[in-house]
């Protein structure tokens, strides 16, 4: 049975349409991701499922229960978000027994649950401390494992590592990763940082404007987006116009400018105008001039970026591609204005067909 | 154009020193990114040059005129705070045509520099809109432009992408640049998000407890970090504990837990010295058993894999050594798209020279790594 089943959830602020027919199927001890950009109706939709927020239509089963008569106390959903919530006046340990002990558990008996809780986010020497006393993210992980000792098996994040450093935000996700993993929870967790979602998720549900646009494994989506609103959203890609011009065994080859670019695409027809995606660090310089799907162009700016060298490649008049080429594949000795050569193999190049209200108006973050 | 310079700046919260002794110049026409974790003292430091904290000691010079007792609005700069306060009674173009207009500028010309930024930020499709309407990204953008709109020569940001969406984050920052350099603006962008820091600043200033633990630009801190701090919040690495146990003309060779050998190119350090072993973790290569390693390398360890992570342009694998210390390591996705799943024998290795070492800090490993 799947921990939580949706089906058609709409939800409508007067005329803005927050969330529109989504159907959802997360399944037991899976960590599922929802991300989107803002407005897009994601803590909507979380909030739909902790009942927070009434959906105007549709179904919510949580361990194939309706959810739609019972209220917030009664959902057995451990609910964290973004602002730090934890009772000001109670310590740590008071802080973390509070849902055993509103349920009627005597000290005792949460008292054992209490300490290996503590324990697991590494704060037991902590536990009569005042939240204030700790930091934001030593915070946050109490918030977590209240939540957690509230017994319940799905946890519903939304944001819950916004308000922290960038630093420390990275250190507890894996954490709390492995917190949930090892105690076997379900998790949907909403975040606007891709790379969070990627490297913790199970699966991720890519949002836009209150609908869901596609879902799948990180690397399937990041490698193989089947939309090209996920293929911007989830990391960066290059975009070019170009046409269908002969299909092959292989798959579709499209012409950009005066390049036919050899892809694996089966979807599309010859003579269709398409637009081709590619990421900026699967295209990558070469010295073999005639090798296949081969771009020249001419190098515009140089970046250092950490792992990476980021290059601005002019390709042609007003049409520039970003090239990211990692440093410990070696330096590269080039300077602005030098003539290059750029390639992606054909699994690289993704193709689309061309939106209907255009590309930028698709690819809008907001 | 403005240059900036600090001199012995001392400021003290009670008990607290925020600003350490700290002396820094800042040329005409620079992006500087003050980089540091929470508490660290950026905020304090930014408020000092706008004028908004007055230093206990020192002196602070904007175009080498003193400024400590110059009022804030005299010091030709603009301080765009992490908390963005819009008049909520005005539209979004009027709240960033209140910029330049406050300076002295034409309505025309006000509005027309407004509606530039907003474009830039964009934004264009809000300007008439409420700031009550707008999400909390989209109002921080409204200050931005706000700021921008002054065309004030000094801009000092405090954390202006923080309440961004990360995809957002990535676009602007690269616009926000571009606009301080067509512009021949001076910047001091307070951050504590080290990627960011990296993409946008001529120079870093990496900042822990008020004292500078390097200034430098983004390819010096982060190729040769002057601290293990500074190596551990620009870029992350592994960091071993170890004693020098050979030391070479040519390097030396490192005894890490339970008698794991390591040829490293350092050989600054005696025999006995305790040191850090620094390694980045896209300099360790992972190899599966029955794979081909070139033989000319030195430290092959073998191990096994904790986790997998996918990071999108990367791929990171926690891997436990056979001395049973713990191992990242950090593959492009260009280069290889499989996951190793947990439990997986691998065989790790990297080169003498991809290695750095550093003297045991006399605070502890854990404590001068510590973020918060």
């Amino acid at each position: 049975m799947p921990q939580v089943q949706i089906t058609g959830l709409a939800k409508r602020y007067g005329s803005i349409t927050a969330l529109e027919n989504i159907n959802l199927t997360i399944r037991e001890k899976e960590y599922v991701s929802i991300i989107g950009p803002s407005g897009c109706g994601k803590s909507t939709l979380i909030k739909c499922i902790a009942g927070i927020v009434k959906p105007d239509e549709g179904e919510i089963l949580v361990n194939g229960k309706s959810m739609g008569d019972v209220p917030i106390q009664h959902r057995r959903i451990g609910y964290v978000f973004q602002e730090l919530t934890l009772f000001p006046h109670m310590r740590i340990i008071e802080n973390v027994s509070y849902g055993p002990r509103v349920q009627g558990q005597s000290l005792q008996s949460s008292r054992a649950l209490v300490s290996e809780l503590l324990d697991l986010i590494r704060l037991s020497d902590r536990a009569s401390s005042f939240p204030s006393e700790l930091s934001g993210g030593a915070q946050q992980r109490v918030a977590v494992s209240r939540a957690l000792a509230s017994g319940s098996t799905l946890l519903l994040f939304d944001e819950p590592f916004g308000a922290l450093d960038a630093k420390v935000r990275m250190e507890l996700r894996y954490e709390i990763k492995r917190m949930t993993t090892d105690l076997g929870l379900t998790v949907l967790h909403v975040t606007h940082d891709q790379e969070e979602a990627m490297s913790i998720s199970d699966r991720i549900i890519v949002m836009k404007a209150g609908r869901i646009v596609e879902d799948g494994s990180p690397l399937e989506l990041y490698l193989r987006p089947k939309n090209i609103f996920t293929a911007n959203f989830l990391g960066e890609a290059n975009f070019l116009e170009g046409k269908v011009v002969e299909q092959t065994p292989a798959g579709s080859v499209v012409q950009v400018g005066d390049t036919c670019l050899q892809t694996v695409d089966q979807t599309r027809r010859v003579g269709e105008e398409v637009i081709v995606a590619v990421r900026p660090e699967f295209l990558q310089v070469t010295q073999d001039l005639k090798g296949q799907n081969c771009l020249r162009g001419k190098i515009s700016g140089i970046r250092f970026m950490g792992h990476m060298t980021r290059f601005e490649v002019e390709v042609s008049e007003g049409r520039t591609l970003s090239v990211e080429h990692p440093i410990c594949f070696g330096e590269l000795d080039i300077e602005p204005q030098d003539e290059i050569t750029i390639a992606a193999s054909p699994p690289h190049i993704r193709v689309y067909p061309v939106p209907e209200d255009g590309l930028d108006r698709e690819l809008q973050l907001e | 154009m403005p240059s900036v310079r600090l001199v012995d700046v001392v400021k003290r919260f009670g008990t607290i020193t925020a600003i350490n002794r700290l002396s820094m110049e800042i040329p005409d026409g620079e992006y500087v990114c003050i980089l540091g974790p929470t508490g660290s003292g950026k905020t304090s430091l930014l408020k000092i040059v706008a004028g908004l904290t007055v230093p206990d000691e020192g002196e602070v010079y904007i175009n080498d005129r003193l400024v400590v007792s110059m009022p804030p609005e005299e010091r030709g700069a603009v301080y765009v705070p992490q908390q963005y306060a819009l008049f909520p009674h005005m539209t979004v173009l009027e709240n960033v045509a209140f910029g330049p207009l406050s300076r002295g500028t034409s309505e025309d010309e006000a509005l027309r520099t407004a509606r530039e930024m907003l474009e830039m930020m964009r934004l264009g499709h809000r300007a008439d809109s409420k700031p009550d309407e707008l999400s909390g990204g989209m109002q921080q953008r409204v200050a931005l432009a706000r700021g921008l709109a002054t065309k004030a020569k000094l801009l000092l940001l405090d954390e202006p992408l923080g309440a961004l969406d990360a995809r957002l984050r990535v676009e602007l920052r690269h616009k926000l640049r571009e606009l301080a350099k067509e512009s021949g603006i001076t910047a001091i962008h307070v951050t504590h998000d080290q990627a960011e820091a990296t993409a946008i600043g001529d120079q870093i200033v990496v900042l822990r407890d008020g004292r500078i633990r390097q200034y430098a630009t983004p390819f010096h801190v982060y190729m040769r970090p002057q601290s293990l701090f500074v190596a551990h919040f620009v870029g992350g690495a592994n960091f071993f504990q170890a004693m020098v146990a050979e030391r070479h003309s040519d390097g030396s060779i490192l005894e890490l837990n339970q008698g794991l050998l390591v040829k490293v190119q350092d050989n600054t350090y005696l025999p006995g010295e305790e040191v850090v072993l620094v390694i980045r973790e896209d300099r360790v290569n992972v190899a599966e058993p029955g794979e081909q390693i070139p033989s000319e390398l030195y430290n092959v360890v073998q191990g096994e894999v904790l986790s997998s992570r996918f990071l999108g342009e990367f791929i990171s694998c926690q891997i436990r050594l056979a001395n049973g210390d713990l191992l990242t390591s950090r593959t492009p996705t260009s280069k290889t798209d499989r996951l190793l799943p947990a439990g997986q024998k691998v065989i790790a290795h990297f080169e003498p020279s991809d290695t750095t070492v550093y003297s045991y800090p006399p605070i502890g490993l854990t404590r001068e790594l510590r973020v918060l």
